[in-house]
């Protein structure tokens, strides 16, 4: 496929020429909010966004604890065919009553936020105030996966996903699948009911592992998950086929047409998902729910681990020259952020942040290297806790109290969603190697409970208060606090 | 910490007693990390100090005749019983009562002066190891020493909005130095400044060396007075004059740290000045001298280390004294 990839390396690098240009009148920072499925992408984008219009106390956010964020509003995003951000609906669920976290998203959308500033800058101040839009796209997680999709062919996918599929913790998930696969012949004529069936049973098997029993990321195809508008066309009908490590095969048999089929996808749905959204990004934040793959154990942690180095080495990052801000921007500042963080004491923050280093420890040396700037947070966009102690026979325990989401267990007990628990999550451990190994969750001996959101705060003027959060200003400093300098 | 014996747990907010640790830690959470003492002098060993015991022993006699003189005067006064051996006696009281009160004074005026350096000091090493505890009781006693001050009143409540925030000890410093010393260090830069200036103004009218020198030294004083009552310490005349001595170490241990910065431009714009009129040329050189008097006094009374905002530089001082403003 080289001169797909040509005509679109063309295509990006005359895009980010126009960007280039529009951005000399007024600079524009394309933020790319990346995460996996749950991982509290739309809660981030949503609190971001309601923090800074409603000017909320944010210490460590420089252009506003020095009073010189002037004003924060919404505008009209520059994509006109990719739907808005519901921002409004999103922040009606966290405030409404009980409050909610808003739906997983489903589909792709957009928002622009201008930000006018007075710069410490003495001849960008005489020019009148300065104005800088960022531009936030959220999309789901599961589609995340796809990308790394783009580096291989038919054959070597179907090898990996087999190969995955048959480790132990995830072969009870994929019996089913597995026993229709072992009837399919790829050599076989063409058949579109047994495509579509294989299909449905390779579907359920990915749900199935993404459940929280199983807790695994790294379930490509993410259309599978989250197919958006494609639902049941061919090219989200197959399947990987058991080949033995044949690949030749003739046309009209079951692997080419499976194989054309995976091809129309990553040249239509992934290919054009990653040129429009994440090749000119400038920068990234990268959101990873760690407690819950410790939740699921050593397994889920080390999926979790190889998708996140899978993704992250699909962005061009480093710092930037003029040339490559011109035709190829890359992103030269990243945040890798874990979130929930407020399911935790914060005397565990420094381990939490550990654990997560260690984890993205191979992407991030790599960029690292290419010159861009790293920063690992413990962060919660929405801080749902507050922090406490509880003594339990002369034991003093740092606890966080908070309202558990219905259906969460702990120990013995399962919570209702109506009552406030004090939760003593277990101690994370010192090393964060040992805590990849999983075996602290496996004995029971750390438990994160998901919490509700807390109970909004209304304004005497109307609306609601900005949310307390854990570090949301440190990671929008990092993000964006040079560009307002 | 990680006995990993301690199992997750859940409490009903009833059931356990469950309480919100308060802001403000008392005192003595912290045990104090013992402050090095600077002395610009190896600490030979001695034998006994003849010369101390000498005069301590001195002193001693001499308030010990002196009581016993003014209690017989005032006995005998108040043998007379009259009105005016109860006025002696009750001027006797004043004299007494005001001279505790003073030395009371001085004591707490020394104590407030060791207390800032000991924050100071404790604030540095919370920042470098990143200790959350010290951080947190460094704080606590900082807004106390401020709790009354009016101009520090919007700070005071911006920091405790922000009690709950979650913040490692590096950050709760610097929010604490933004709202709280942040706003005073201008202010300090001013007072260095205007003593500066008055001192080179009165030093290149003034007829004689005599009062040259003690203008400098009274308006030196008069700055480290208030540059330290500016930053808490409210010094009586003892602490005063041990802050002096303490600036005076300061400047002959920062000393050769401060020649590679700008002494240089000093003594050869100085050398220029003098060639125009020796007199204007001692004037700009005594107030460089108090400029520098006055950085180091705001080292040493500044009750927390800089850790976001900028040491005030000798440059731009001089540059405020001769009225020239920075952008």
């Amino acid at each position: 496929m080289p001169i797909a990839t040509f005509t679109h390396a063309a295509g990006d690098a005359f895009r980010s020429l126009g960007d280039y240009a529009t951005g000399l009148v007024t600079p524009t920072v394309r933020l790319g909010v990346t995460g996996l499925a749950r991982s509290g992408k739309t809660v981030f984008i949503t609190a971001l966004v309601h923090n800074l219009i409603a000017g909320a106390r944010l210490p460590f956010f420089d252009a506003a604890a020095q009073g010189r964020l002037l004003r924060v509003y919404l505008e009209p995003q520059p994509d006109d065919v990719v739907p808005r951000f519901e921002y409004e609906t999103h922040l009606a669920d966290l405030t409404g009553a009980p409050p909610n976290w808003p739906e997983s998203t489903r589909r792709i959308s957009q928002l622009r936020l201008t930000l006018e500033y007075a710069s410490t800058r003495f001849w960008k101040r005489q020019l009148g105030r300065e104005r800088l839009h960022i531009d936030i796209v959220d999309y789901p997680g599961e589609w995340l996966l796809d990308l790394p999709l783009l580096r291989l062919d038919y054959a070597e996918w179907s090898r990996n996903a087999l190969a995955q599929s048959r480790v132990a913790s995830r072969k009870k998930a994929a019996k089913t699948w597995h026993q229709a696969l072992a009837s399919a012949d790829p050599a076989a004529p063409a058949d579109e009911v047994l495509a579509a069936k294989l299909a449905q049973l390779f579907k359920a098997y990915l749900r199935e592992a993404r459940s929280d029993r199983y807790a695994l990321s790294t379930l490509p195809p993410g259309r599978f998950l989250m197919p958006g508008d494609l639902e049941g066309s061919p090219a989200l009908t197959f399947a990987p086929l058991d080949a033995g490590g044949e690949a030749d095969f003739a046309r009209g048999t079951l692997w080419t047409m499976m194989a054309r089929r995976y091809e129309a996808y990553k040249a239509y749905v992934v290919r054009p998902f990653f040129h429009h959204h994440f090749a000119r990004l400038d920068r990234q934040i990268v959101l990873i729910d760690v407690l819950a793959a410790l939740n699921g154990g050593a397994e889920a942690v080390n999926d979790l681990e190889r998708a996140m180095t899978e993704i992250l080495e699909c962005f061009r990052t480093g710092a930037n020259s003029l040339w490559s801000s011109l035709f190829a921007p890359r992103i030269d500042r990243i945040v890798l952020a874990a979130t929930k963080a407020d399911h935790l004491h914060q005397q565990s923050h420094d381990r939490l942040e550990a654990i997560l280093a260690r984890l993205t420890g191979r992407a991030m040396a790599r960029a690292e290297y290419a010159g861009a700037e790293m920063k690992v947070l413990a962060m919660a966009a929405v801080r749902a806790t507050r922090e406490g102690e509880a003594k339990r026979g002369g034991e003093t325990l740092p606890c966080i109290i908070g309202y558990p989401l219905a259906g969460e267990t702990i120990g013995r007990r399962t919570f209702d969603g109506n009552e406030e628990f004090a939760i003593f999550p277990g101690d994370l451990p010192k090393d964060p190697d040992l805590a990849l190994k999983g075996w602290h969750t496996e004995h029971g001996e750390m438990r994160f409970v998901r919490f509700r959101p807390p109970n909004p705060v209304p304004l005497p003027s109307g609306g609601f208060a900005p949310f307390p959060n854990i570090r949301l200003d440190r990671a929008i400093e990092t993000l964006i606090g040079d560009h307002l300098a | 910490m990680s006995k990993s014996k301690r199992k997750p747990a859940a409490f009903r907010v009833e059931e356990v007693e469950v309480f919100v640790p308060p802001a403000t830690p008392t005192p003595a959470a912290a045990e104090p990390v013992p402050l090095p003492r600077t002395r610009a002098m190896p600490d030979l060993r001695r034998g006994l100090r003849w010369g101390s015991i000498f005069l301590g022993a001195l002193a001693a006699l001499v308030s010990l005749i002196a009581s016993i003189w003014l209690y017989d005067w005032v006995v005998s006064l108040i043998a007379r019983d009259d009105w005016i051996g109860w006025v002696a006696a009750g001027l006797l009281g004043l004299v007494v009562l005001a001279l505790v009160m003073i030395i009371l004074r001085e004591i707490a005026g020394l104590a407030r002066l060791g207390r800032l350096g000991k924050i100071r000091h404790e604030a540095d090493s919370a920042a470098r190891q990143n200790d959350k505890e010290l951080a947190v009781d460094v704080t606590a006693r900082l807004k106390r020493l401020y709790a009354r001050r009016k101009d520090i009143a919007w700070g005071l409540e911006r920091l405790a909005s922000h009690e709950h925030d979650i913040m490692d000890a590096e950050e709760l410093l610097r929010l604490t130095e933004r709202t709280l010393v942040a706003p005073l260090d201008p202010v300090a830069r001013r007072i260095v400044a205007s003593s500066a200036k008055r001192v080179s103004v009165v030093t290149a009218v003034s007829p004689g060396a005599l009062i040259d020198m003690l203008f400098v030294g009274a308006e030196n004083l008069r700055m480290l007075r208030r540059l330290s009552t500016l930053y808490g310490a409210r010094p009586g005349t003892l602490s005063l004059f041990k802050l002096a001595r303490m600036v005076v170490t300061h400047i002959v241990l920062t000393g050769g740290i401060a020649i590679g910065d700008d002494v240089i431009h000093q003594v050869i714009g100085h050398g220029l000045t003098a060639k125009l009129s020796a007199r204007l040329g001692e004037g700009l050189f005594n107030g460089a001298l108090t400029t520098r008097v006055g950085i180091a006094a705001i080292d040493v009374c500044r009750p927390l280390p800089y850790i976001e905002s900028q040491r005030p530089r000798f440059r731009e001082l001089v540059a405020e004294v001769a009225g020239i403003r920075s952008a």
